[in-house]
């Protein structure tokens, strides 16, 4: 199968002050895969996502999505959903759903509905009434309601209740269109969604550490993602 | 999905996941909770209640279909192959794996093989009075 | 311009609350010099109800800010510069909102002025100007009509200076959001920076614009006293003087405004961080 390269960073180096947040990441995604991006909290999944988004600007090295640099153009195509509360709290669920619609290009409002019943999100309430794990789903909405290239994904299970989780796991592989969707999740907690992952990328510091074939990677070392995260990081 | 077939995946082997999902499939049929002609559930089905990646299932779904074990209506889904050979088969691989597991394990005990052979005869003989007697107490 | 009102109608729902705060204390606070009318003297009863205009101008600087500061607030700011829209489109939506609610609170302070100067005048009885220049608006005699002429004028002057100081604050804003310390200082000394920029592009605008006839402002300088005096005389020839305003400044610092609107889009768009 020809792989076509979705994402490709080199050499980017991202500092907070004198924190050093990524420190030299080269890394090249294919299209239509699934990425766990696994690591330690401050390990800086959160900020190598945000680069990918172009809500943050490297200090140095390039990132390129489809051939073009970070910008309008990379960003009709990737559908970002960050880790803390964003949405605004005195939107309605549907005003939600309104603002986001006319802001992208790739908006689909039949997926949107298909999850929006599926989440069990009730269109009429604001969104500072709803619980975080509520919050969550309609975050996962958001994201997932676009037809976009690349789906960037910042923890979206943590700190959320167990039937959330399920159902934003399941939300997740029900819409995904293997071949053309490309999805970069993070987080620290690789249990739930161990199956999904296509390939791995433990980040630590700043760099990779690790870089394969999630079957690989089990197969190697006889353990679960899970098992060797705990083995790795404790 | 189908009632009863359920799949059970271990992270922590090495087998790969779309191997245990078609030892899942074979596991399924071979205790006829799948039966020959019945429906498969489909692939996203699958993949959602296991919570795999579909380009997983996709794969064990591929390879269940090149072995013979399944075959794809276009359009209708994927039903198990109606052979009479497939579950004798089935059976017979399943059981060869079993003893296979069992013969491993004792011979990593220091058991040789004439010790192993009088120790299945003097045990199924006594699971089998076993059995007899739970049938005739529940007469 | 597709979105546009989505984001407008996000970025006045941000600052709604400010609006409407500002929009009753105006009110409250005229309704209690109507009410001292007859009491006091009536231009001590009109006279503070001048003073919700700097008010609202103050108020305009804090909401220039806020509509920007909510989105770093509420965690929008994520989303915002995720959107695949240009950094100028998310900068006039808030520029927009915040002229909004400039406006409005505009009318509300001008409607109670209007109110208790129109109060006052008719029971002190010996303050004219209020119903000669209600008589001038409709029935335009010259010189009593440019009581309206500047009254029109100065509003809509107040009105620009409102615009530019809006355009200011909120590059000002995005520039303190450029370190992550001392952002107050770094806010104040984009401030003046940004002051003087738009001096300097005045002196090019002498410079380079100046075919473009000057702003005649013609003052009738004896207006005030016939107007006093006689009722009814304002029909006669009214003596002005001039007053002329180079208008190659006033592009030069009108295009430095669209400068530093430009700037806060290209912020926006290129280098400003969640």
């Amino acid at each position: 199968m020809p792989t076509e390269i979705l994402v490709r960073t080199q050499g980017i180096v991202k500092r907070y002050g004198r924190t050093q947040a990524i420190n030299g990441i080269e890394v090249e995604i294919p299209k239509g895969i699934v990425v766990g991006l696994v690591g330690p909290n401050g390990s800086g999944k959160s900020t190598f996502l945000k680069l990918l988004a172009g809500v943050l600007r490297p200090d140095a090295g390039t990132v390129t999505i489809n051939g073009l640099p970070v910008g309008i153009k990379t960003k009709a195509r990737v559908s970002y959903q960050p880790e803390i509360d964003c949405l605004y709290d005195w939107m309605t669920v549907q005003q939600v759903l309104d603002f986001t619609a006319t802001l992208v290009p790739d908006w689909r409002p039949k997926r949107a509905d298909e999850m929006i019943a599926f989440l069990n999100l009730d269109r009429g309430v604001k969104v500072r009434h709803l619980s975080k794990g509520m919050r969550a789903r309609l975050k996962l909405v958001v994201t997932l309601s676009r037809d976009a290239d690349l789906f960037l994904l910042d923890e979206p299970l943590s700190g959320i209740d167990p039937p959330s989780r399920l159902r934003i796991i399941k939300t997740l592989i029900s819409g995904y269109e293997a071949g053309r969707h490309t999805i970069i999740l993070s987080t620290h907690e690789v249990a739930e969604t161990e199956g999904i992952f296509e390939r791995i990328i433990f980040l630590d510091k700043g760099q990779i550490k690790v870089d394969a074939d999630a079957q690989e990677l089990r197969s190697q070392h006889g353990r679960s993602i899970q098992g060797l995260f705990e083995e790795v990081y404790q | 999905m189908r009632d009863g077939f359920q799949v059970k995946l271990d992270f922590d082997s090495t087998r790969p996941i779309y191997m245990q999902i078609i030892d899942e499939v074979k596991r399924a049929v071979a205790r006829n909770l799948l039966m020959p002609g019945g429906k498969l559930p489909s692939q996203r089905e699958l993949a959602e209640a296991a919570r795999v990646n579909p380009n997983t299932v996709q794969r064990a779904y591929r390879e269940m279909e090149a072995m013979g074990l399944v075959e794809t209506k276009r359009g209708e889904g994927t039903y198990i192959r109606e052979d009479d050979g497939l579950l004798a088969s089935l059976r017979g691989e399943m059981a060869q794996t079993a003893v296979d597991n069992f013969i491993r394990q004792v011979l990593a005990l220091g058991l040789k093989e004439a010790e192993i052979v009088k120790l299945v005869t003097s045990r199924y003989k006594e699971l089998q009075n076993g059995k007899r007697g739970e049938q005739d107490d529940a007469h | 311009m597709r979105g546009f009102g989505q984001l407008f109608k996000k970025d006045l729902e941000s600052i709604s609350l400010m609006t409407v705060i500002l929009g009753i204390g105006i009110l409250l606070w005229d309704t209690y010099f109507y009410t001292r009318i007859g009491e006091w003297k009536a231009e001590v009863a009109i006279i503070p109800t001048m003073l919700p205009f700097g008010v609202i101008m103050f108020w305009l600087v804090l909401q220039a800010i806020q509509v920007y500061r909510h989105e770093w607030q509420t965690g929008g700011i994520h989303l915002l510069l995720a959107l695949p829209q240009p950094g100028s489109k998310i900068a006039l939506a808030k520029l927009a909102a915040v002229l909004t609610s400039f406006t409005l609170n505009l009318l509300v302070a001008t409607f109670g002025f209007v109110w208790v100067l129109r109060a006052g005048s008719l029971h002190s009885g010996g303050v004219r100007l209020f119903n000669v220049a209600m008589e001038a608006f409709f029935q335009s005699r010259e010189a009593s009509s440019w009581l309206i002429k500047i009254a029109l004028w100065s509003a809509f002057a107040y009105w620009l200076i409102g615009v530019g100081t809006v355009v200011i604050f909120q590059l000002v804003y995005n520039c303190s959001r450029l370190t992550a310390r001392l952002r107050f200082l770094v806010g104040l000394a984009s401030f003046f920076v940004i002051q003087w920029l738009i001096g300097l592009c005045g002196s090019i605008g002498y410079y380079v614009f100046p075919r473009v006839p000057d702003l005649v402002i013609r003052v009738p300088i004896d207006t005030l006293s016939r107007l006093d005096s006689a009722y009814g005389m304002a029909q006669a020839p009214v003596q002005t003087a001039k007053i002329l305003i180079n208008s190659g400044i006033l592009l030069g610092n009108a295009l430095g405004m669209v400068l530093v609107f430009l700037v806060t889009g290209y912020l926006l768009q290129n280098v400003l961080e969640v």
